[in-house]
């Protein structure tokens, strides 16, 4: 049995715990407002872009730009988005296992290309092919950033180091919830063409070809900006939710030690007056 | 003549302009060009370049790093990558671009991405000439 004091210092220590999980979860509260602005702000471009991508490889279907035709896959790699911090429930270790799982069964092997410090920490301590590694990208997230990324892995497969590139991420759902997506990035999977009955058709300036040259890598780069904005809302999400679990958990916590600690003092009390009514009736 | 189209600029963080224009000047690859109301169904992309505006409230000039323009004939939309208001640029962070560009350039490493480096160089002085006129 721990003794009255030991258990009050555990209250104390535990409240103190609930005290920064509380606060965490405010920050993260206040981020993930943030974050989930900047999402939002990216849509009208998204649309936009896309649909030019549309319009433009509708035209030019019969002559595909290289950057969009899939070619025999020798070399692949994956493209792994996760945290710079932790204390953020499952989210990073989600995407490890299902990086992990991936590699396992791809053939070829893909190698790993890391965004975020705490994928890229565990994943490096795996005898893995790591291609390149980006970490502490999301405390000032900016669009320059992904443009980087993309344009890194836009080269390695121009170059022909590598034939396919996915992308694993945490999409965010809602503020309650986060799911894992694979998604291809190159070669750029073929666009649905639909009729749109108010489109006639442009003139193009420079060519068709040459404005696909430009739109491509603009789209890749956009990609990955989504997925990083994607990926570090849905972050922000499971940190919140992390820390109120954290949080409720210390007061059920402090709920219980406080009930043994007066159960303790109660018998201390019982068992002292025991002593003393014991003491009296053999005084007499 | 002076008709009014909605114009949008979109970049990939923001919404950066919507609303009315009488008229849209932009730096496009093979030269500047003019969009009025009527103008024929186009795209096109942009280079580094000055990017002018007439509408009701007279003329505003921003800077774009290059995108794209989809003209339409209900709706004329810039898709920059970056886009700056002249009169918000600021000087010193656009010259020290312009050094990092120049000595990113001038080193003699391998793995200089002299595309990159050279679209960097031009961004920079693009900025800084439109903050000269």
């Amino acid at each position: 049995m721990p003794s009255l004091r030991e258990i009050r210092r555990r209250i104390a220590s535990t409240k103190d715990i609930q005290k920064i999980t509380r606060a965490m979860q405010t920050v993260a509260g206040v981020r993930l407002r943030r974050a989930q602005s900047r999402l939002f702000a990216a849509r009208p471009y998204a649309r936009k872009l896309d649909e030019m991508m549309k319009h433009l490889a509708a035209q030019t279907a019969d002559e595909r730009h290289p950057l969009m035709t899939p070619r025999e896959v020798k070399a692949s790699a994956l493209i792994v988005v996760t945290a710079d911090r932790g204390f953020c429930g499952g989210f990073n270790s989600n995407v490890v296992r299902r990086a992990l799982e991936t590699v396992g069964q791809g053939s070829p092997t893909p190698a790993l290309f890391c965004v975020g410090r705490k994928g890229s920490d565990t994943l490096s301590r795996q005898r893995l092919e790591i291609l390149s590694r980006h970490t502490n990208v999301f405390q000032a997230l900016e669009y320059a950033q992904a443009g980087e990324i993309a344009d890194e892995v836009t080269r390695l497969f121009n170059s022909g180091k590598i034939d396919r590139v996915d992308m694993l991420y945490n999409e965010f759902k809602s503020a309650g919830q986060q799911s894992l997506v694979t998604e291809q990035l190159l070669p750029v999977p073929p666009m649905a063409v639909e009729d749109d009955p108010g489109f006639t058709g442009y003139v193009y300036e420079p060519s068709q070809p040459l404005l696909l040259n430009d739109l491509l890598p603009q789209h890749l780069r956009f990609q990955l900006w989504r997925v990083l904005l994607e990926s570090n809302t849905a972050e922000e999400a499971a940190r919140m939710m992390a820390m109120d679990n954290a949080t409720r958990n210390a007061s059920d916590l402090i709920d219980d030690l406080t009930l043994t600690a007066n159960k303790i003092r109660q018998e201390t009390i019982t068992s002292e007056l025991m002593d003393i009514v014991g003491g009296a009736e053999a005084l007499k | 003549m002076a008709g009014e189209f909605p114009l949008v600029i979109v970049t990939p963080s923001s919404m950066a302009f919507e609303g009315e224009a009488r008229s849209v000047l932009a730096p496009g690859t093979d030269g500047y060009f003019e969009v009025l109301i009527g103008h024929v169904p186009m795209l096109t992309s942009l280079r580094p370049g000055l990017l002018t505006i007439r509408n009701d409230e007279g003329r505003t000039q921003y800077t774009v790093s290059g995108g794209f323009v989809e003209v339409l004939r209900a709706q004329v939309t810039v898709l920059a990558e970056t886009i700056e208001e002249v009169g918000a640029i600021d000087v010193e962070r656009a010259k020290q671009a312009e050094e990092r560009a120049r000595q990113r350039l001038g080193s003699s490493e391998e793995d200089v991405d002299v595309d990159r480096a050279r679209a960097s160089l031009d961004r920079a002085l693009n900025r800084i000439k439109a903050t000269q006129q």
